[in-house]
């Protein structure tokens, strides 16, 4: 009798640990998307990281333009030398973001990353609490919510407001504009050596001349536009050419990145949000299929045309704004939205007032 | 109609190249140095317009950072709970299998 009871004991004993352990399959399989989660959200926000700073990065000199520079830029000035002109000599081009706006930046970067990496913190250690913690799970719901909403406003602002190198824009433009002047100089030369010779004529023949050259001016200078182009500077205009098509198709691919993982980050947050929902009903091969989805997930974003990645990152926008759920990070999303508007009208209104002297 | 965000976004912006274009083709360094103010303004001006069109898109507060830290603790809590319970079962079943054995 002694003995049976202790079977029953023992039975019991394992049919708890059977349901511990059954418990921490889920936790783990749990853990694991929340972690995937997180290294997509971090790469999304590093992403956003580095193309500001593409954006304000100026074109690559190699060591030897960068000493001629530099050379060029001592002889030509006729200014004492000091540590800042050095600075300038030796970095001209460099753009003057203040170490205030730099700090701004850096702290909103890493404040961010700060709240995705604290959000998967709390299920560090899931696994351990796989039974005794399964009701906390969706407590973390409107967190992720709050965090995928966020990532989906960062896509469709960098969709909107697309990056463009703007340095190495005003580089190649301004090229460019030299490459032209340098012809029009041609052509100016070209104008007083004709103006000369019309000069040189007398009576009827000069007036003849003059009003011929006239009315047909313009055409006349287009014409010789293209006819005083040597070959070389024709051969420079189409390699720029070639290089601002090849900046231009950066410029897309930066886009195309940044928010492509974005909806990566996304898309994984919401399937992951689903699942936290239904944590306590589902088994663990629902929510081992949904990490494997969670996997898939992260690499089906990567690689689409970018109209295709659009009409994805449409449907997860739509998705989140027909969701009532989500009304609540949409609308505090917009709320915020106008707060800074709000905030800013407000700043500016004194300014104003001071710069018309009311 | 474009928000107070996007059009000074899209001012800095036209500012900026506008105003490096016209630096670039100063060939003077005397000259560069003069207008390198303006210049540096201008960047200034588009890297804060990039993070004010970023910035709204923030909701989650310092207030949720805590919360998040309350419901880690919670979990670690019940991890701890856990663990002490998997230890009792553990020697339970080991005593009840030295019990059945003798």
């Amino acid at each position: 009798m002694f003995n049976v009871k202790f079977r029953y004991l023992n039975l019991i004993n394992m049919m708890i640990l059977l349901m511990v352990t059954g418990c921490a399959g889920k936790a783990q399989c749990l853990k694991v998307a929340v972690g995937q989660f997180e290294t997509e959200s971090l790469a999304a926000i590093q992403a956003i990281d580095d193309m500001h700073k593409k954006e304000l990065a100026t074109e690559t000199f190699s060591s030897v333009e960068k000493t001629y520079l530099f050379v060029e830029n001592v002889l030509k000035s006729s200014r004492s030398a000091d540590q800042n002109r050095i600075e300038h000599w030796l970095n001209p081009y460099k753009p003057g973001v203040t170490e205030k706006t730099q700090a701004e930046w850096i702290a909103f970067i890493d404040e961010l990353k700060n709240q995705y990496v604290k959000f998967a913190s709390i299920y560090n250690d899931i696994e351990r609490a796989s039974f005794t913690g399964r009701e906390l799970v969706p407590k973390g719901i409107q967190y992720i919510e709050n965090l995928i909403a966020q990532i989906a406003y960062f896509a469709k602002s960098v969709d909107e407001h697309p990056p463009k190198l703007l340095n190495r824009r005003g580089a190649l433009i301004a090229e460019l504009e030299k490459l032209r002047m340098k012809i029009e100089e041609k052509i100016a030369k070209a104008d007083r050596n004709k103006i000369k010779s019309i000069n040189k004529l007398s009576g009827i023949e000069r007036s003849k001349a003059i009003a011929n050259l006239s009315p047909r001016l313009h055409a006349v200078r287009k014409k010789w536009l293209t006819s005083l182009a040597d070959a070389n500077e024709r051969q420079a205009i189409a390699q720029w050419q070639e290089r601002w098509l090849a900046l231009v198709a950066e410029e897309d691919e930066l886009k195309r990145k940044t928010v492509e993982q974005c909806i990566k980050a996304v898309t994984i947050g919401l399937e992951i949000r689903k699942k936290m929902k239904e944590y306590n009903q589902i088994s663990l091969e629902d929510i081992s299929e949904a990490l494997n989805r969670v996997l898939v997930l992260a690499g089906t974003v990567t690689g689409e045309n970018y109209s295709r990645l659009q009409a994805q990152a449409d449907k997860v926008f739509k998705d989140i704004k027909n969701d009532p759920v989500w009304q609540n990070a949409t609308d505090l999303a917009l709320r915020e939205v106008n707060k800074a508007i709000k905030a800013r009208e407000k700043a500016a209104q004194p300014e104003s007032d001071a710069s018309t002297g009311q | 109609m474009k928000d107070t965000d996007t059009l000074t976004f899209e001012e800095a912006s036209r500012t900026v190249q506008d105003i490096d274009i016209r630096y670039r083709l100063l060939d003077h360094p005397d000259d560069q140095e003069d207008l390198a103010p303006a210049r540096d303004a201008a960047w200034d001006s588009y890297s804060k317009a990039r993070l004010n069109l970023l910035k709204p898109g923030v909701i989650t507060t310092d207030e949720d950072l805590a919360k998040m830290e309350d419901l880690h603790n919670q979990v670690k809590a019940a991890a701890e709970t856990q663990d002490l319970i998997v230890a009792a079962i553990r020697v339970a079943a080991f005593l009840a299998r030295l019990a059945i054995r003798a």
